[in-house]
């Protein structure tokens, strides 16, 4: 018994010197890959819900049948001497998916290969995507999902950011960075409010547009916002449409004021 | 056997385990104390001209060859991180102003560099410029154009500011001064959104916005707005109420919004005139309700603002009078704000039946459902001279008085309340100069106690120059001798304050 409790007490001490974790290096060989949205750039990812971010796209302002889409990329994991390859995959929504060689090149294409690296010494990279105005886009938007492929080389990084959705139309979209500071200041969303603020503009009503007043599209305004222009604007949409409207009012047989599809009233806050 | 083994194995490890050197002090002494003395609680200079200079009281025991000494000053902000500046590594601080207009914490700190214990101290430091604090007066030039002069006090001014930046006076006869201690603008040296003390000389033909602290104009009358300015657009009020900056001209109420003291910025600029448009050159600032009250002269009725700018009209419920509708011309609009009161507003009209009599309205507008704020509407008496003043202004903070100059120069305060009037005698004032301009101004900051005044206001005009008189007031009424007497050329329209250390979340109330 007394050798017991030695020999107990011995196992003890052993235990409690031994209590030090040696904690390992990084050493986690496995490179992995994820988008970046919007404006980032690599440096500071911005928090955002995974799915309120996609890359919009419109034929409707140009008259080219293609068009190239760029996505950012950037690496985590440590820095390589070498070019390492990207692949990237589709994934069927289930709802109006792009097809291959139709809405788009196909991902497989010899022509993005060689684009399709982060270069040696490299986290980032813009990957091209090549869009294609069909003839059915006029009256829909089809919807291509991307997701990073495992290639050997590349596993996608954070599960919130290893898909993005591209959407292609040739009707008007709207713009990704009508985010909610935007409906603050314009308030929701329609076609025919679009199509309105386009026609009483004179300008296209996209994404550069809505980042040249200051909407970001992770987050709500970006450097250049002005709340008094911002507001300016929205006064002259307002003085535009109350004109419209009664124009329309005069016409004989009169009209109602301007409305979406869906009968909405176009309305600025 | 085997046990020995053990045995000895074990101490063994006990042993290397025991190893260790306790290194340990265990001389526990009390640290030595530093007492920082001789720091006042504020400190001012003029930014790129004066030297903030501290001969501090270390009271320790501690040998002085280990004290280190640190001088710090960094932006007083109420949000943003701060950008700290070394300024001295010495004791004593001589420290030449080369920092902004502006207020800083200046932070003073010893270290005993045998136990790197520290003790440190701050103060407040306020870097300002001549043009920071004085009487910004209005005038009309002996040409009849419009200029600026800046009493700093009785002794010292600068005149002709506009002639003197400009090389020419502003066109045009004086309307108004605005005012605004905390206004968003673009700083085009930077081209950058900033925040900073403005103001406004208006006349009939134009304003223009000037930086307080160097008088370098932001922007000219058309800067102002992001469309072009109709030529006939007469400049009426500008001014800021809560976060809401309003200018208001003869087309109608603009307004921005932005918090430059919490870093939300904008770039100042007027937009689109909010509707209705109605408006007149009456409009007071109602602090109950942290907006404007006007008359709308081609509506002939009331409106009022709410705190983000949007137009209302009252209500008609038929007690008192109608808030709309009203025939009357008016003459007059000015306010009065007292914490256990509230807010009231006195209108003066001439009535469109008899061009001789004067009606009086009291207001109630509290922003709450815009009913109808009319609270009492007198006919003042014929043989009242506030029946037939060329000129009015009302107390603002005090007792409610409606002062009123005659046109033999004679000053009288009628009390609304009571309905009574007597005449004013202010000690020193000339009986045989014109009055050219009546007006109660006071400040009452919480933290400017030495600035702190409460004076009637009076400027006269004779023979090409003006004298501003400011009196002292008890209960609403000018007492003893004038506390200053400001000179200069031309004739008073306006006055203004300006003052380096206004704070919008506490002395809103406290100026006027």
């Amino acid at each position: 018994m007394k050798n017991l409790i030695f020999y107990a007490a011995t196992f003890v001490t052993l235990i409690q010197i031994s209590c030090t974790k040696d904690l390992p290096l990084y050493s986690d060989d496995q490179d992995k890959l994820i988008f970046l949205h919007g404006e980032e750039t690599g440096s500071v990812i911005l928090p955002s819900v995974p799915s309120s971010y996609v890359l919009a796209h419109t034929f409707v302002y140009g008259t080219q049948n293609t068009d190239t889409l760029y996505v950012k990329l950037k690496t985590i994991g440590f820095i390589r001497n070498s070019d390492r390859p990207i692949e990237l995959e589709q994934v069927l929504t289930g709802e109006n998916d792009a097809d291959p060689d139709v809405h788009f090149t196909a991902l497989t294409a010899d022509q993005y290969k060689k684009n399709y690296i982060i270069p040696a010494g490299s986290t980032t990279a813009s990957l091209p995507i090549i869009v294609h105005r069909e003839a059915s886009l006029k009256n829909r938007t089809v919807n291509l999902k991307l997701r990073i492929k495992d290639n050997g080389v590349f596993r996608a990084g954070y599960e919130s950011r290893s898909e993005l959705l591209i959407t292609i139309t040739d009707a008007l979209s709207k713009p990704a960075n009508w985010n909610s500071a935007a409906t603050f200041y314009f308030g929701n969303y329609g076609k025919v409010k679009h199509q309105f603020m386009i026609d009483a503009s004179g300008e296209a009503i996209d994404e550069k547009y809505m980042d040249g007043l200051g909407f970001a599209t992770v987050g709500f305004y970006n450097e250049k916002f002005d709340g008094d222009y911002v507001t300016y604007i929205n006064g002259i949409y307002k003085r535009k449409l109350n004109e419209e409207n009664q124009r329309r009012a005069a016409m004989t047989p009169a009209l109602s004021p301007l409305q979406e599809e869906n009968k909405t009233v176009v309305s600025f806050p | 056997m085997r046990t020995k083994i053990i045995a000895i194995a074990t101490c063994t490890i006990f042993l290397i385990v025991s190893c260790y050197k306790d290194q340990g002090n265990y001389e526990y002494l009390p640290i030595e104390e530093i007492a920082i003395n001789g720091i006042n609680e504020n400190y001012s200079g003029y930014s790129l001209e004066e030297t903030i200079s501290i001969v501090p009281n270390i009271d320790t025991k501690i040998d002085e060859k280990n004290l280190e000494y640190l001088w710090m000053v960094y932006p007083k902000q109420n949000s943003t991180v701060a950008e700290i500046d070394t300024i001295g590594d010495k004791k004593d601080l001589n420290y030449s102003l080369n920092i902004p207009q502006g207020d800083y914490i200046l932070t003073f700190q010893v270290k005993n560099k045998t136990n790197n214990y520290i003790v440190s101290k701050s103060t407040n430091l306020q870097s300002t410029t001549r043009f920071a604090r004085g009487f910004y007066v209005l005038k009309e030039t002996n040409i009849g154009e419009t200029d600026l002069d800046l009493h700093i006090n009785d002794m010292n001014k600068a005149e002709d500011l506009i002639i003197r930046t400009e090389g020419h006076s502003m066109p045009g006869k004086p309307t108004n001064l605005g005012i605004n201690f905390g206004y968003s603008f673009i700083d085009n040296k930077v081209q950058k959104m900033v925040g900073g003390k403005v103001i406004v000389p208006m006349t009939t033909l134009e304003a223009r916005t000037l930086r307080i602290n160097d008088m370098q104009q932001i922007y000219g009358y058309q800067d102002m707005f992001f469309e072009d300015k109709n030529t006939n657009e007469v400049p009426y009020f500008f001014n800021r109420i809560g976060y809401t900056t309003y200018m208001v001209t003869s087309q109608g109420i603009y307004s921005t919004v932005s918090m430059p003291e919490f870093g939300l910025y904008t770039s100042g600029k007027f937009g689109i005139a909010t509707q209705p448009a109605g408006i007149s050159p009456y409009i007071v600032k109602c602090q109950q309700a942290s907006s404007l009250f006007y008359f709308d002269s081609s509506g002939k009725r009331f409106l009022a603002t709410d705190r983000n700018g949007a137009i209302h009209e009252f209500s008609d419920d038929g007690k008192i009078a109608t808030p709309n509708q009203i025939p009357h011309s008016c003459l007059f609009m000015g306010s009065f704000h007292h914490s256990s009161i509230g807010s009231r507003i006195t209108a003066i009209f001439q009535s469109n039946t008899d061009i001789n009599q004067r009606l009086l309205y009291s207001i109630n507008y509290k922003n709450s459902n815009f009913s109808n704020p009319i609270e009492k509407v007198i006919t003042l008496r014929e043989d009242l001279a506030s029946s037939k003043a060329s000129r009015y202004a009302t107390n603002g903070k005090d007792v409610r008085i409606l002062y009123s100059v005659s046109s033999k120069n004679e000053i009288y305060a009628y009390n609304i309340d009571t309905e009574q009037e007597i005449k004013l005698t202010p000690d020193s004032f000339p009986l045989d100069e014109e009055v050219t301009y009546i007006a109660h101004k006071y400040w009452n900051g919480a933290n400017d106690a030495t600035n702190r005044f409460n004076y009637l206001v009076l400027a006269t005009f004779k023979d090409g120059r003006y004298r501003l008189f400011l009196y002292n007031m008890l209960g609403g009424q000018p007492t003893g001798a004038p506390a200053m007497v400001l000179e200069g050329k031309g004739k008073v329209k306006d006055v203004q304050y300006a003052l380096p250390t206004f704070d919008y979340s506490k002395d809103e109330i406290n100026y006027m």
